[in-house]
């Protein structure tokens, strides 16, 4: 089972189209590969570890993925939203309307 | 680490469980480790090709969706419908939808782990050292198809020669071009007259710009059968069944 998240953060497969290119990349590699460290993304995309890190960091700044902690280094694993089912409202709104 | 096979069409009624079902146990009697995974979560139904009843299943997808079991505790060998007619080591596993009203209805008003669906897809495949993974979709575009085409090195589309098909799939395909998906391959069903299904596969390779692995017809054969089991296994030396053999190939080879 993947770690607890929270499950209004993280990103929609739709997130995916909106995002340019070289962070999709890496998030969809991540998807498939689960978890990636710098190393690996930078190998697999034969990009200077400071390009790698960068694209790791925006993707992280946006909530899409998460370092997880441990005795090595870093590994970044993709951080899914749930799915909304269509209509439904927010929370925000139903606070609103009981409030 | 195997290949992820989405099978989709932007409509309903393209015959793409059966596709997908055919092709699975093609591949399986070709020696290869093939799952099928149901994620038409709201409108289930290829376990019925498979001859396995709703009452025979005990963990559908979505009770793995809900943390109720392992992924591979809802994967059901389906492989006795090849009759024995596949090498030793292949297997051939099915991973239905549940067909109970209420976690149908659950799903989509509750939503679920998207994550956890992602997940399952990897451990099946080194769980079960599955070969090809055939993700049967929901019609149309939505989340789980946008996951889908996302993590999957083979997309084929389905559709028929009609008009809404045909801007419907562009749709997907200009999609699948933004996720960048390796191999993009389309499959034209229910196609009328024979005479035309050369200039037919053409048309359509020329508009689409996509390869076209073969054009069926609209059969009375597959209508009798009804989903009473897999077209190319009943019927080996039907026409149709040399088109899904040819597409299999290439998807295999892909």
């Amino acid at each position: 089972m993947p770690p607890d998240i929270p499950t209004d953060s993280g990103f929609r497969a739709s997130d995916l189209l909106s995002l340019p290119s070289s962070e999709r990349r890496v998030l969809q590699w991540l998807m498939r590969q689960g978890a990636g460290s710098l190393r690996e993304v930078a190998d697999h995309f034969q990009l200077m570890d400071e390009d790698a890190e960068s694209i790791l960091l925006a993707l992280e700044k946006q909530g899409y993925i998460f370092a997880a902690a441990g005795n090595g280094p870093k590994s970044y694993r993709p951080r899914f939203g749930s799915s909304r089912p269509a209509g439904a409202p927010s929370i925000d709104i139903w606070s609103k309307l009981t409030g | 680490m195997g290949k992820i096979v989405s099978i989709h069409s932007f409509r309903g009624g393209t015959g793409k469980s059966n596709v997908t079902a055919n092709l699975a146990a093609l591949l399986a009697r070709q020696g290869k480790r093939v799952g099928i995974v149901d994620t038409d979560i709201q409108s289930p139904g290829i376990h019925v090709l498979f001859n396995l009843s709703p009452e025979r299943f005990r963990y559908a997808l979505n009770d793995y969706l809900w943390g109720k079991c392992r992924i591979e505790d809802a994967a059901y060998d389906v492989s006795g419908v090849l009759q024995g007619q596949c090498p030793r080591g292949s297997c051939l596993y099915l991973i239905p939808g549940s067909m109970r009203t209420g976690e149908i209805t659950r799903i989509l008003r509750d939503g679920y782990d998207v994550g956890l669906l992602n997940s399952g897809f990897q451990e099946l495949m080194e769980r079960l050292d599955l070969t090809h993974l055939l993700i049967d979709t929901h019609p149309g575009v939505n989340e789980e198809t946008l996951l889908s085409i996302a993590i999957s090195d083979v997309l084929l589309l389905i559709l028929r020669p009609d008009q809404q098909d045909y801007q419907g799939t562009a749709i997907t395909v200009e999609l699948a071009r933004q996720l960048e998906v390796e191999n993009l391959f389309m499959l034209i069903n229910k196609a009328i007259n024979p005479q035309d299904f050369a200039a037919l596969k053409q048309r359509v390779e020329s508009t689409y710009h996509v390869p076209v692995l073969g054009v069926m017809p609209l059969s009375g054969d597959v209508a009798i059968l009804g989903s009473g089991g897999i077209f190319s296994l009943v019927n080996p030396e039907h026409p149709i069944t040399a088109v899904l053999e040819f597409a299999a190939q290439q998807i295999d080879a892909a």
